[in-house]
């Protein structure tokens, strides 16, 4: 309620402008003074007893007074705090919301304390309500300074944590300090959201259209920073008694607030897509540029909320599709496969980031997304699609998650890596085979590689006729390109050893698989330029290294 | 009308009971919505499970769901089912789960082996908007449906026929054969060319095509068509071939593609067809950019082939004045030769262009740097720092405009006075101009064309025409080389 303020000690009236000025002046010393003392009882007595009324000081003082509430006087001196607070709970409930607005912004530019920058928070969100409707304005400027301070919020570490050890990633300081001042600032928009949520009847949302779009915009940009790179996995079912992690419950809240905004987070993921792509034609951006040297300031405050970076789309697929938050504003309608395919290009963009946390999500979601589809659903042509390719290329080139030595995400690609190539028709599977034989130089990956393209063969030579891919020339191609030794007789046997005995293994099973009188896979015509190719090289390796080894 | 009339009727091709439709309210007229369409519907998605759980409504979400008829994007029973519905139709569709999620069902919603009911409106539907952008430049009516699932890919050996037609008009009539990505070299537009790509063997359609995937404002006065028209086509693929991908390729095949793409791209490049050679350079880059070499010769090929394919890509993009993109070409064509001269005169090109004058005129001097003779990269320094005044000129008129009393009086004062055109030059003085080639000379340097003079010794602008008395002998070029210069092109505007 806007009680107005009562000016008992001073009759305003009668006195003289001058006199008004002089006796401001002086208040606002002595309010200065017991702030720079830490008297708290002055500054209650300055300012609630006496029942501040020189409107024209209000903003110095919510300057002093915000000054003084930081992290350290909440510590060490918390009455005098407590004080500051009462005191500041005076000036923003009788001055003028607007001015009250701004000197409380012009405290939130600098981003270190965050005692400081909560205390900012409650009071605009209570000065911002104080406001009349049509605000939007106010509430555009506001959020831009304090989105400000969430984004100077540093980069969190990672830790590389292996096991059970995330547990504990909510005792790292940086991450509780994220949680702390992100909570602040999901409460902080809470009501807000309400006036446009499509939760509240009374709400007219095509007239606040803004609104809802610069709130949703605030939102996805969290998820980006710092949400991505927090803990966000929960199960249910194991853990229902336990706490939630940190990054886990500022999840939930987002997403809570994002239902709020949107119906369906198929159309806002979509429609944000188009912007990304178009961008990335140049066509639309060669456009807006223009328009931005045509307006410069305008368009620049505009486009701000505006940008939603595509991990933060990435974040959201992953919150939605994996953790299941917030799935009822998401279809239920698309098949399985066409669901993969949307989301590859967000995994691609979640596995080239280089955090443990933020590859993790990509491929659980991946995981999740790539365990709906039955073995065989796709088919060669489908590889057509660069983007299959390319989250294949991710998967296997386990060396760039072996430099990380994070062994679970190592294990976790090479679990999926099989159901990713299962997925597709046999065709499919011999050119995805054929990719990683001629992109791959692991030899551990190779190694396993050859092991799958072995199981094929054996399930094709149980049939009456067996697939062409896997026998015959095909067959020819695939062993042409396993069992080259790339530096002949000077080959480190040793750095291709998982190659080298997944080869011998293989040829080993089709020699006796497939008995020369029968040749049903044509290995026998292939023999002699394995002889020469491999067996060859080989011998002389082995020979210099054991020559090598007598000296 | 009665319920009687509304039966439930199987309508799988193979009548095996997978998707049972059964019409609640009967829709208006008799046109349907073909595959490809963009369709608008609500939906109630119940399960079949006794207790009619529901898993998902739009009508609760408030907002209509659009999707792709016919794409494989929504499950089976959907595609098949809302193709049979007509505008305002509302029916009920009982789904088997091999004509929804099958075995593996979707979770959190959707158990295995589940049979769905869904209650489907269909509100409207348009035509499937096939252009990249979605601006609706090019429509796709499927009227026979293609074979099998490929389409052809970027370098496919393409065949298609294909009538034309400019309102009631037939403009132009015939099987064409092309190389996918260079239709426009065969004089196919870029609407059909964009459509063919995303037409399987047999497939049959009509396309709605805007001018500007079209003719544009130009028009094409041999067919008769004026600037800005949109245009119909139907268009039959016949057969095509796919071109070998680039991950079937080794490093050497990749290298002598790209060698090829390159030569093509000059071909195109001299015809000063700038957007084709553009896409057969950005090829090069394509076939190399994230391959790794390990032998020494290959390496410095690739090297060179990326090198000269950047800056070509960046030189086709000042012609076609994309400015920005054209600096990015720069950029990299720099990351694989940081001292190469020409990467940095395109990229001050295009700096001009984007007025960036500061970083313009770095970049010049760089030039300057490598090569102090460059008479272009000089007038460019010299051009850059007249547009920084004009820059602090305007902004001290901005100042100026405060003081609005002052202004008023300058205002006056600048009417009186006679308009003598160097008000727009600024503070330009003619010893700047000491020591510069004339006008001519500096374009045949770096290959720009020459304004036409309609009097023969009149000079393109002061600065040339002081320099011409201070230096007489350089102004006058000799006769004969003049004319071999200027239909030679000259070194700076040539692919490399």
């Amino acid at each position: 309620m806007n009680k107005p303020p009562c000016f008992d000690n001073i009759d305003f009236n009668t006195m003289d402008p001058m006199e008004i000025s002089a006796d401001s002046e002086r208040t606002l010393k002595q309010i200065k003074e017991c702030v720079q003392f830490k008297d708290s009882k002055g500054l209650k007595t300055f300012i609630l007893e006496h029942k501040l009324a020189h409107t024209n000081i209000f903003w110095e003082v919510t300057s002093e007074l915000v000054n003084s509430m930081t992290h350290e006087n909440l510590n060490n001196h918390t009455y005098f705090f407590e004080s500051c607070e009462r005191c500041l709970n005076y000036i923003v409930e009788n001055g003028n919301p607007k001015e009250i607005l701004l000197a409380l912004l012009e405290q939130a530019d600098c981003f270190k304390d965050d005692e400081k920058f909560k205390v900012i928070l409650s009071n605009v969100q209570t000065v911002l309500l104080k406001l009349p409707a049509k605000r939007h304005h106010s509430l555009d400027i506001t959020m831009e300074t304090l989105s400000a301070h969430i984004e100077a919020l540093p980069a969190l570490s990672d830790h590389d944590l292996e096991g059970e050890e995330w547990k504990l990633l909510d005792l790292d300081p940086e991450v509780s300090r994220t949680h702390d001042v992100v909570k602040a600032y999901l409460l902080f928009l809470k009501p807000f959201i309400w006036e446009v949520s499509t939760k509240n009847s009374e709400t007219d949302r095509t007239n606040r259209e803004s609104q809802i779009k610069m709130l949703t915009g605030y939102l996805l940009r969290l998820l980006h920073h710092p949400l991505l790179y927090l803990h966000m996995r929960f199960n249910p079912k194991e853990e229902a008694e336990k706490k939630k992690m940190y990054g886990r419950e500022l999840g939930e809240m987002l997403i809570d607030h994002l239902t709020q905004l949107c119906p369906s987070f198929w159309k806002l993921i979509d429609t944000e897509k188009k912007k990304h792509y178009l961008r990335k034609k140049g066509k639309q951006s060669q456009a807006e540029r223009k328009r931005a040297v045509d307006h410069d300031d305008i368009v620049k405050d505009w486009k701000k909320h505006d940008d939603v970076s595509e991990l933060s789309l990435a974040c959201l697929l992953y919150l939605v599709l994996k953790e299941y938050l917030g799935i009822d504003n998401f279809p239920a309608i698309f098949t399985n496969q066409y669901l993969l395919q949307y989301c590859l290009p967000y995994i691609k963009l979640l596995l080239e980031v280089d955090h443990s946390f933020v590859k993790f999500k990509g491929l659980y979601l991946l995981q999740t997304l790539v365990y709906n589809i039955l073995p065989g659903s796709l088919q060669a042509e489908d590889l057509e699609q660069d983007i299959y390719k390319e989250v294949l290329q991710l998967l296997i080139h386990i060396d760039d998650f072996l430099k990380m030595k994070n062994q679970e995400l190592r294990q976790l690609c090479v679990t999926i890596f099989p159901v990713y190539v299962n997925m597709f028709s046999l065709a499919g599977r011999y050119r995805l085979f054929e990719i990683v034989f001629r992109t791959c130089h692991h030899a551990g990956m190779i190694g396993y590689t050859i092991g799958l393209y072995k199981g094929e063969v054996d399930k094709a030579l149980r049939q009456d006729r067996p697939d062409r891919h896997y026998v015959g020339r095909h067959l020819q191609n695939i062993l042409k390109l396993v069992t080259g030794i790339p530096n002949g007789a000077t080959t480190d046997l040793l750095d291709n050893s998982d190659r080298i005995f997944a080869v011998l293994n293989f040829l080993r099973y089709l020699t006796l698989r497939d008995a020369p009188n029968v040749n049903i896979t044509g290995i026998w015509d292939y023999y002699p330029v394995i002889e020469k190719d491999f067996f060859g090289p080989s011998e002389t390796c082995n020979r210099v290294v054991q020559r090598s080894l007598q000296a | 009308m009665t319920q009687n009339e509304f039966q439930p009727t199987d309508i799988t091709p193979n009548k095996d009971g997978g998707v049972i439709k059964q019409i609640i309210k009967e829709g208006e007229g008799n046109d349907s919505p073909v595959p490809g369409d963009k369709v608008k519907v609500h939906y109630v998605g119940t399960l079949d499970d006794g207790a009619e759980t529901q898993f998902d409504s739009s009508r609760d979400r408030g907002e209509q769901f659009e999707f792709d008829l016919g794409k494989g994007s929504v499950i089976k029973a959907w595609d098949i089912g809302v193709a049979t519905m007509k505008k305002g139709e509302i029916a009920k569709l009982t789904c088997k789960p091999e004509y929804a999620y099958g075995a593996t069902g979707a979770p959190p919603k959707i158990p295995a082996n589940a049979t769905l009911i869904f209650e489907v409106e269909l509100f409207e539907w348009k035509g499937e908007d096939i252009s990249e952008e979605e601006d609706g430049s090019i429509i796709r009516h499927i009227t026979t449906k293609g074979k099998g699932y490929k389409n052809p890919n970027d370098n496919a050996l393409v065949k298609i026929h294909y009538v034309g037609r400019y309102k009631e008009n037939v403009f132009e009539d015939r099987e064409v054969e092309f190389t996918m990505g260079e239709g426009d070299a065969q004089g196919i537009v870029e609407g059909v060319e964009e459509a063919a790509k995303k037409m399987k063997e047999g497939e049959k359609c009509r396309l709605d095509v805007k001018a500007i995937r079209a003719y544009g404002s130009q028009g094409k006065p041999e067919f008769n068509i004026p600037p800005d028209a949109d245009l119909h086509y139907d268009v039959e693929m016949l057969h095509f071939e796919k071109a070998k991908d680039s991950w079937e390729m080794d490093i050497k095949e990749k290298l002598q593609q790209a060698e090829v793409s390159k030569s093509k791209g000059t071909k195109y490049f001299k015809e000063e067809n700038f957007k084709l050679a553009c896409k057969c350079y950005e090829k090069v880059i394509k076939y190399l950019e994230f391959e790794t070499v390990t032998e020494e010769d290959d390496k410095a090929k690739r090297r060179e082939l990326m090198l000269a394919a950047h800056l070509n890509v960046a030189m086709c993009k000042l012609k076609t004045k994309e400015w920005y993109d054209s600096k990015k070409h720069c950029e990299k064509a720099l990351e694989f030769d940081p001292n190469n001269v020409k990467g940095f005169f395109r990229k001050a090109q295009a700096e001009y262009e984007l007025k960036d004058w500061k970083e313009s005129k770095a970049d010049y001097q760089k030039v300057l740097e490598l090569e102090p003779a460059n008479k272009a990269a000089k007038n460019g320094v010299l051009k850059c720092e007249q547009q920084e005044k004009k820059d602090k000129e305007r902004e001290k008129k901005l100042y100026q405009g405060i003081f609005s009393k002052m202004a008023k009086e300058n205002q006056a004062k600048e009417s009186e006075r006679p308009q003598d055109g160097f008000a727009e030059i600024g503070e330009w003085d003619n010893s700047m101009a000491r020591g510069m080639l004339p006008l001519d000379r500096e374009c045949e340097a770096f290959g720009e064309k020459m304004p036409e003079r309609a009097v023969s010794d009149t000079c393109a602008n002061g600065l040339v025409e002081n320099d011409k008395q201070e230096t007489p002998k350089e102004s006058k070029p000799e006769p004969a080389s003049a004319n071999g210069e200027t239909e030679s092109k000259p070194e700076g505007d040539t692919p490399v």
